[in-house]
C-alpha cells in the first residue's frame, strides 16, 4: 500500500501502454506453448494482471519485456500443469486419455508437436523462442534474465530432451500400431 | 536426425503454427482492465501512508474486540490453548475461517483430521464436528501436498522454501521447517542451507521425535534426491542420504523404513516407481512389483499417492500405468510382511485420482476419476466395489482421501479449474456413502 502511494499514476500509466505494446508477442509466446488459441489468449490476459499487480517488482523498467516474458512463460506452465492434472477419462474399460497435446497440436507437424508437449513449459518456451521467435542465444539470455552460458545449456538440454520425447513418441506410435 | 534436421524441423513446426497478433478484444479487455487498476491505484490509496496504517491497525484491534476474540478452546488431550488473539499484535489479524474451503488437508491418528487455508491450520479432534484455527507463519506451498505433516492436535511440521519450485529461479535455495509443539500457539523454525532448487519437499514423522525430510528430485532438477532426518522433533536435521531421481510421494512405515514413490511428470525422466530405505535414509532398493519389472517410473508409470500402511507390516500402494492402448491403469499391491514382498490384489483400466487408503488390514478406499468415483475394499484389496455416494458436488475430483477412523472418511474435492485448484473439505461419517462440506466455522476461534 505504501508503494502504491509513493508511485506516481504517470509512472503506472507508462507501465500499462509499454505492457500493451507487448501483448502481440505474449500471444505468440504463449500460443507456441500452449498450442491452443483460446488459451493463449486466457494466458496473456492473466500474465497481463499478474504483470500489473507485481510491477513494483520490476527494478529496471528497460528489462520489462524479458520480465513479462518470464511471466508468461509461469501462467504457461501452470496451464501445462493443470491440463496434466485433468486427463480425460471416458469410461471404464476403454479408457481414452486426452493425451499430452492440445487440441491445435494437430496443426504443424504433430509428432513434433507431441513430443514438445511432453517436455516441461520452461524448455517448450525456450525452444518457441529460439526456432520460433529466432532469437539468438545473447537474446535469450537478455530475455530470460539468465547468462548466456546458461541460456546455451539449457537450450542443449531442451533439444536432448526433445529428442527422447521423439523417441518416445515414436514407441508409442509403434505400439499403437 | 542430425542437430541442423531437428531445429529446421522446429523451425518449420513453428512457422506453420503462425502464431496472429494479439486479437483486437482481448487486447481492448486488457487495456480495460488495466486502466481500471489505474484508476483505483490513483484514488483509493491517496491517504497519508503513516495516517493510513494507523487507521487500519485501530481497525483491526477494533473489530477484533467486536467479534470478542478469545482464546480457542482446547481441544484433545495435551493440546494447548491458542493465544487470546485480541491481546496479540501479532495474530491480531489471525482467519476465523468458515466454510470447508482448502489448501491442503490430512488426518492423523486418534481420529484426527487438518486442513489448510492459506496460513490459517485447522484441527479438528472429533471427525470435524468442531474446528481450532490457529496461524501459521507463513502460507504453506498448496501445491506441494506433501509440505505439511500433523502427528497429532499439538506437533505438527511444514517445510518452506526461498525458491518457488518451477519458478526457473536457478540460485540455490534454502528449506525452513517450521514445527510447533503446542497446537500451534508457537512456531519455530529451523534452516536447513544447501540448494535445494526445483525439488518437491516431503516432510513426514513417524512419532514426535524422528521425522524425515525428502527434497525429491523432479524434471527440472539435476536428478538427485536428498533426504533429510530428524531425531529431536524437527530442531536439527541431518543428511540422511541421497538418492537418484526418488519420487516425492513419500511415506515412512516405521522409525527406519522409508518409501519414495514416483510422481507422475511432463516430461521424460525415470524414477523408481517404488523404492525403500530400511536403513533411514542412507541407502535405496528399487521395490519390486509383480507385473511392472522393466516399467519406468514417472513417464509411463506413477503413484497417485503415497502408499499407505496401517501398521508396520500393512500396507497397500496403487500405480497408475499406460496400457498399450494408450489406456490408464490402476493396479493395487498390498504387503503383509512390511513390504518385502508385494502381491497384485487387483487391476482395472481406471485412473485413481489420488491416494489409496487404508483403513486397517481389509477395508480400503481408492477415488477414481469418474465415471466409477470411490471404490471400496473390505477384503485386503482383493475386489473393490464402487460406492453409491450422496452429498459431493457432481462428478467430483477427489484431490486427496483419508480415513480418520472406519466410519469417518474425509475428502478434498476440486471446485474450479485456477492452478492451484481451489478445493473443499468434505466428510462422512459412514464409510464414504454419504457426505457433507466440512464447516470450518463450528467452534472456531471466533464462536
Amino acid at each position: 500500500m505504501l508503494d502504491e502511494v509513493a508511485t506516481p499514476i504517470a509512472v503506472d500509466d507508462a507501465f500499462r501502454r509499454t505492457l500493451l505494446r507487448h501483448l502481440d508477442e505474449a500471444f505468440r509466446l504463449a500460443a507456441f506453448i500452449l498450442r491452443d488459441r483460446v488459451a493463449a489468449e486466457d494466458a496473456v490476459q492473466e500474465a497481463a494482471m499478474l504483470a500489473w499487480d507485481r510491477r513494483r517488482s520490476l527494478r529496471d523498467s528497460a528489462a520489462i519485456e524479458g520480465w513479462f516474458t518470464r511471466i508468461v512463460v509461469n501462467v504457461c506452465r501452470d496451464e501445462l500443469r493443470r491440463r496434466a492434472r485433468r486427463p480425460t477419462v471416458v469410461e471404464l474399460d476403454a479408457v481414452v486419455v486426452s493425451g499430452l497435446a492440445a487440441p491445435e497440436a494437430r496443426r504443424g507437424d504433430p509428432e513434433l508437436a507431441a513430443a514438445l508437449a511432453r517436455l516441461e513449459p520452461d524448455e517448450q518456451a525456450l525452444l518457441a523462442l529460439r526456432f520460433g521467435r529466432d532469437l539468438t542465444i545473447p537474446e535469450l539470455s537478455i530475455r530470460l534474465a539468465i547468462p548466456e552460458g546458461t541460456a546455451k545449456s539449457r537450450l542443449h538440454h531442451a533439444l536432448r530432451h526433445l529428442r527422447a520425447a521423439l523417441d518416445a513418441e515414436r514407441r508409442h506410435g509403434e505400439v499403437q500400431r | 536426425m542430425t542437430d541442423d534436421e531437428l531445429e529446421r524441423r522446429l523451425r518449420a513446426h513453428y512457422r506453420s503454427l503462425a502464431a496472429d497478433e494479439v486479437p483486437a478484444a482481448l487486447r481492448a479487455d486488457v487495456d480495460r482492465r488495466l486502466g481500471a487498476r489505474l484508476t483505483r491505484s490513483g484514488v483509493a490509496f491517496r491517504p497519508a501512508p503513516a495516517l493510513g496504517l494507523a487507521v487500519a491497525a485501530m481497525l483491526v484491534v477494533a473489530v477484533g474486540l467486536a467479534l470478542g476474540l478469545r482464546p480457542a478452546a482446547v481441544v484433545g488431550p495435551g493440546a494447548s490453548a491458542s493465544p487470546s488473539l485480541a491481546a496479540s499484535p501479532s495474530l491480531a489479524a489471525s482467519p476465523a475461517f468458515s466454510g470447508s474451503s482448502s489448501d491442503l488437508a490430512g488426518t492423523f491418528a486418534g481420529g484426527g483430521v487438518w486442513a489448510i487455508r492459506g496460513s490459517g491450520l485447522l484441527v479438528s479432534t472429533d471427525a470435524g464436528a468442531t474446528w481450532r484455527q490457529t496461524t501459521m507463519p507463513t502460507a504453506p506451498m498448496a501445491i506441494e501436498t506433501g509440505s505439511v505433516f500433523v502427528l497429532d492436535p499439538t506437533h505438527a511440521w511444514y517445510v518452506t522454501s526461498n525458491a518457488m519450485r518451477g519458478s526457473g529461479d536457478w540460485t540455490p535455495a534454502t528449506l525452513t521447517i517450521h514445527r510447533t509443539a503446542d497446537g500451534g500457539a508457537s512456531w519455530q523454525e529451523t534452516s536447513v542451507t544447501g540448494d535445494y532448487r526445483e525439488t518437491a519437499r516431503v516432510i513426514t514423522f513417524v512419532d514426535v521425535r524422528h521425522g524425515y525430510l525428502v527434497a525429491s528430485a523432479d524434471r527440472l532438477s539435476d536428478g538427485l534426491s536428498t533426504v533429510l532426518r530428524t531425531a529431536d522433533g524437527g530442531a536439527s536435521w541431518t543428511v540422511a542420504g541421497t538418492g537418484r531421481w526418488l519420487g516425492s510421494q513419500v511415506v515412512a512405515s516405521d522409525i527406519d523404513t522409508l518409501w519414495t514413490g514416483a510422481q507422475q511428470e511432463a516430461g521424460p525422466v525415470i524414477h523408481p516407481v517404488l523404492a525403500v530405505s530400511r536403513d533411514g535414509g542412507r541407502s535405496w532398493t528399487e521395490t519390486r512389483l509383480p507385473g511392472l519389472d522393466g516399467v519406468v517410473g514417472g513417464t509411463m508409470a506413477y503413484l497417485p499417492g503415497p502408499p499407505a500402511f496401517s501398521d508396520a507390516a500393512h500396507g497397500i500402494v496403487a500405480v497408475v500405468t499406460t496400457g498399450a492402448s494408450g489406456s490408464l491403469r490402476t493396479d493395487r499391491y498390498a504387503t503383509a510382511d512390511g513390504g518385502r514382498n508385494w502381491r497384485s490384489v487387483s487391476g482395472a483400466t481406471v485412473q485413481a485420482a489420488c491416494n489409496p487408503v487404508i483403513v486397517d488390514a481389509t477395508h480400503g478406499l481408492l477415488a477414481t476419476v469418474n465415471p466409477l468415483g470411490l471404490l471400496a475394499t473390505a477384503d485386503g484389496g482383493a475386489t473393490w466395489k464402487a460406492l453409491r455416494s450422496t452429498g459431493l458436488p457432481e462428478q467430483p475430483w477427489f484431490v486427496w482421501l483419508g480415513a480418520i477412523d472406519s466410519e469417518h472418511i474425509a475428502a478434498l474435492i476440486e471446485t474450479g479449474h485456477s492452478y492451484p485448484a481451489p478445493a473443499d473439505l468434505y466428510l462422512s461419517a459412514d464409510g464414504g456413502s454419504t457426505w457433507r462440506p466440512a464447516d470450518f466455522g463450528a467452534s472456531g476461534v471466533a464462536g
